[in-house]
């Protein structure tokens, strides 16, 4: 019987350790479903993410960084009458208990001239800036 | 008003409601497209005008569009992929008018990473002109208003031409892959195109 106990230790250890990280409350601020379109290198492609604050105050971005890309910043699709044409954005707001999304179409992370492929399966961390000067990582997969 | 006065005016005004057979909206009034021959790859030539009876589905964009022209061709992947075997009486055609910076070959390739069957094609200022106006479609240099970049600026919308070269039906940015796929296999079956 204490045999059978000592060797299902490590077992239900690793359980309990596994339902504790699942019991964990979420951060109060947290990137969401990050993602970025599948490109050939040097070219031009966009990421796109949630961002969930559950703080009470709010947030804002400031940009991202990383050092996939030649460069990284914040842009939205605009619409004007039959156009469509983007628009560079200095800063990202998210009320007190909001959500900010990025899709397609809307706002998003422009990624010039990338240092390599980003192949479908593959991860692309970026780094997203605050302007309390606090940082939290993205890990984007990437997506055909 | 009698009953075939009535009939006849109810059709009249589906007539008008959007596409009739077809959840995209119907093109007002209804285009030829130009005979307008646009450049791809190697030399080759598309014009909208001249179909070998197949159906197409076109979009303009430019191929450093990070945002909207690859959520495009994506979409046109799942589209492709749904279709199956009817996908063959399909040309999917990519339009760059960024005429200053893009040229045939990138147009191509660009298209073509999407799916090895998408044709990419460009022009010079002049073809992109003569093929716009014909899709009610626009494209031009500069950003938005209150932008500090200057970009390149275009329609978003998707387009099916069909075997005839009548510009036929147009869809807006948002669409969903399962409307178009709707639409062109109708569209393959209602013009006789593919059996069934």
């Amino acid at each position: 019987m204490s045999r059978a106990i000592r060797a299902l230790a490590p077992v239900s250890l690793l359980a309990a350790l596994a339902l504790a990280a699942a019991c964990a409350p979420p951060a109060p601020v947290r990137v969401e479903d990050a993602w970025v379109r599948a490109a050939d290198s040097a070219a031009t492609t966009a990421a796109y993410f949630t961002l969930v604050n559950d703080r009470a105050d709010s947030l804002h971005v400031t940009g991202l960084s990383g050092d996939c890309a030649a460069s990284i910043s914040l842009h939205e699709s605009v619409r004007t009458g039959r156009l469509v044409s983007m628009r560079e954005v200095e800063r990202l707001d998210v009320a007190p208990h909001g959500r900010l999304v990025l899709v397609p179409g809307g706002r998003h992370v422009m990624l010039t001239g990338l240092r390599r492929a980003l192949r479908p399966g593959q991860r692309l961390d970026l780094v997203l800036h605050l302007s309390d000067g606090s940082q939290l990582p993205v890990p984007a997969s990437v997506r055909s | 008003m009698n009953r075939r006065a009535a009939c006849g005016l109810l059709l009249l005004l589906l007539a008008g409601c959007g596409g009739g057979d077809y959840l995209g909206t119907a093109m007002q009034p209804a285009t030829p497209a130009p005979d307008v021959p646009l450049p791809g790859d190697a030399g080759d030539t598309l014009s909208f005008a001249r179909t070998g009876g197949m159906v197409t589905l076109a979009t303009f964009g430019y191929t450093s569009c990070p945002d909207v022209c690859p959520n495009t061709l994506s979409r046109w992947r799942d589209v492709k992929r749904a279709l199956g075997p009817d996908a063959a009486h399909v040309r999917f055609v990519f339009v760059s008018g960024d005429w200053r910076n893009d040229t045939p070959g990138r147009a191509a390739e660009f298209a073509r990473a999407f799916d090895p069957a998408f044709i990419g094609v460009a022009g010079d200022s002049a073809a992109i002109h003569r093929v716009l106006p014909a899709f009610q479609a626009e494209v031009g240099y500069g950003g938005p208003p209150g932008s500090k970049t200057a970009g390149f600026a275009h329609s978003d919308f998707d387009y099916v031409v069909d075997e005839t070269g009548r510009i036929a039906l147009w869809y807006p940015f948002t669409v969903r892959p399962e409307t178009l796929v709707r639409d062109l296999r109708r569209m393959l079956r209602l013009h006789r195109i593919v059996d069934g």
